[in-house]
């Protein structure tokens, strides 16, 4: 079976809470055929530009050809070790993961969002995987909220850090998702199904 | 305003909590809360006539009424009960806009005003901690259907929700099951919460069972934690020892004489030094459990 990664195993998970929602896009993001909306790309330039910042204060940062004006007031501490990859394998299937800060038992995401919903962050498995494939304790949201405010242009006005901690069935409850996105895969994905 | 980017913080010990507990109207919320170590409630809801084992209440009927309490006042208690944590921040929001029109519209928040409910509402808890005071914020329980499902969540009106789940370090849910109550902090597919106890679902006992039970729970949450920052503090001296010697590894031959100390790290060193040979292009043979260099052709790709 080919590797997934934890953000497709999650458009899993949503696609399969969400009665409404359509199989084909699905199946298109778990191929990997989904381009990336304006949102991501910008979210992306800002991962980026943190993930090589380096100590100090500053109201802008800049990436990709994208400038974040930073109007909030944001104390960010982060370790030397960012966009880590790992992987786990399930059994049926090998989870990979790319987290932007690994500290010792803790791991940060950074999260760009034009609105902050903390119950989004806290319903899905990204944080559970992540916990899981890299044995930590401790998983930490800095979420930017952000808008546009003219093209490749972004004003981060506000930021959020939300934590969430390992639970005793967390191991058990990424493995039944993995378990479950192996058996869809198999069926509706029959060509991914095979070793890469 | 402006970002400001430091190092890695040290872990500290937890010498006091915030803890949020959810759930329907008449699970016994307030009752529970008042089994805490030495509480004192703050009744912003006016309900606490309801619970059996009352304990040191003080009525609010305006944010007004606790925004200036002070150490002496809360000298003879160590936990803090804000009943409820949604009716607080209502209580919030009014004065907010009482002091500030332009921050609200229609009796909600504008997006600045959210700003400074945040920042009020964060900096409040702060200085009940700065006290040394645990705080319990009580919230009732909303339940939501998704298909067949039913999912249960903080009924907390609009953005201010936010600032519960981030202020609170433990969040558990109080149901009635098969007439017997239940403390869970584990999040499920239905329901949220945050378990750095990890404690099983725990049965709650009456008060005249067991009136420290709260007390016991939020000390066992303490000692846990503790436990995971001594643990968080071994595997960041691991992983800066470790990440100092990766960066000298250049072949598979450096990376393979490290393999069997590496086995006996905490995983956070065992992903940077696999991440390390990775990016150096080594590739790892499964059975042998050994590195190879990569092929000339590849190496030069």
């Amino acid at each position: 079976m080919r590797r997934f990664s934890v953000s497709k195993a999650e458009a899993f998970r949503q696609w399969r809470e969400n009665e409404d929602a359509e199989l084909e896009p699905l199946l298109a993001t778990l191929r990997g055929e989904m381009q990336p909306t304006e949102p991501m790309l910008a979210g992306t330039a800002l991962h980026k530009a943190l993930e090589t910042a380096c100590e100090g204060e500053r109201d802008t940062l800049s990436a990709d050809g994208y400038e974040f004006v930073i109007t909030a007031d944001i104390n960010l501490a982060l370790p030397k070790c960012r966009e880590i990859f790992a992987t786990k394998d399930y059994g049926p299937i090998v989870i990979s993961s790319r987290v932007d800060v690994l500290d010792g038992k803790c791991v940060e995401d950074h999260k760009t969002t034009s609105r902050f919903d903390p119950e989004r962050f806290l319903a899905g498995f990204q944080w559970r995987f992540y916990l899981d494939i890299f044995e930590a304790d401790l998983f930490r949201w800095n979420v930017f909220e952000m808008r546009e405010l003219k093209p490749k242009v972004y004003e981060v006005f506000n930021f959020h850090r939300l934590e969430q901690y390992r639970y005793p069935a967390l191991a058990m409850d990424c493995r039944d998702l993995a378990t479950d996105l192996a058996e869809f895969v198999r069926e509706y994905l029959p060509e991914y199904a095979e070793a890469a | 305003m402006s970002l400001k980017i430091t190092k890695a913080d040290d872990p500290i010990r937890v010498e006091r909590l915030n803890v949020c507990l959810y759930g329907s109207p008449g699970a016994g919320k307030t009752s529970l809360a008042f089994t805490a170590d030495t509480p004192l409630l703050l009744d912003f809801d006016m309900g606490s006539h309801r619970a059996a084992n009352r304990k040191d209440t003080v009525r609010v009927g305006a944010w007004g009424d606790v925004v200036n309490i002070g150490e002496q006042d809360l000298a003879d208690y160590k936990t803090v009960v804000v009943d409820t944590a949604g009716r607080a921040l209502d209580l919030l929001t009014a004065d907010i806009i009482r002091r500030n029109p332009k921050l609200g519209r229609g009796g909600a928040l504008t997006l600045q005003g959210y700003g400074a409910l945040k920042a009020e509402f964060t900096a409040w808890l702060k200085l009940l901690n700065g006290f040394g005071k645990d705080v319990i914020l009580i919230a009732h329980m909303d339940e939501q259907r998704n298909g067949d499902d039913i999912i249960e969540r903080l009924d907390v009106q609009g953005g201010s929700k936010g600032e519960i789940y981030k202020a609170a370090d433990a969040m558990g849910r109080l149901a009635i099951r098969n007439g017997a109550r239940t403390l869970n902090f584990n999040p499920t597919d239905a329901a949220f919460g945050k378990n750095p106890g990890r404690l099983d679902a725990l049965e709650v006992p009456t008060p005249e069972k067991d009136p420290a039970f709260l007390a016991d729970v939020i000390q066992s949450i303490k000692d846990r934690l503790n436990e995971l920052t001594e643990t968080q503090r071994e595997a960041q001296a691991a992983m800066e020892k470790w990440r100092v010697t990766i960066a000298d590894l250049q072949c598979a031959e450096d990376f393979n004489g490290l393999i069997g100390k590496v086995k006996d790290e905490p995983k956070a060193v065992q992903v940077l030094f696999a991440h390390a040979a990775t990016e150096r292009g080594l590739i790892f043979d499964k059975k042998a459990t050994v590195y190879a260099d990569p092929e000339p052709e590849q190496a030069a790709a």
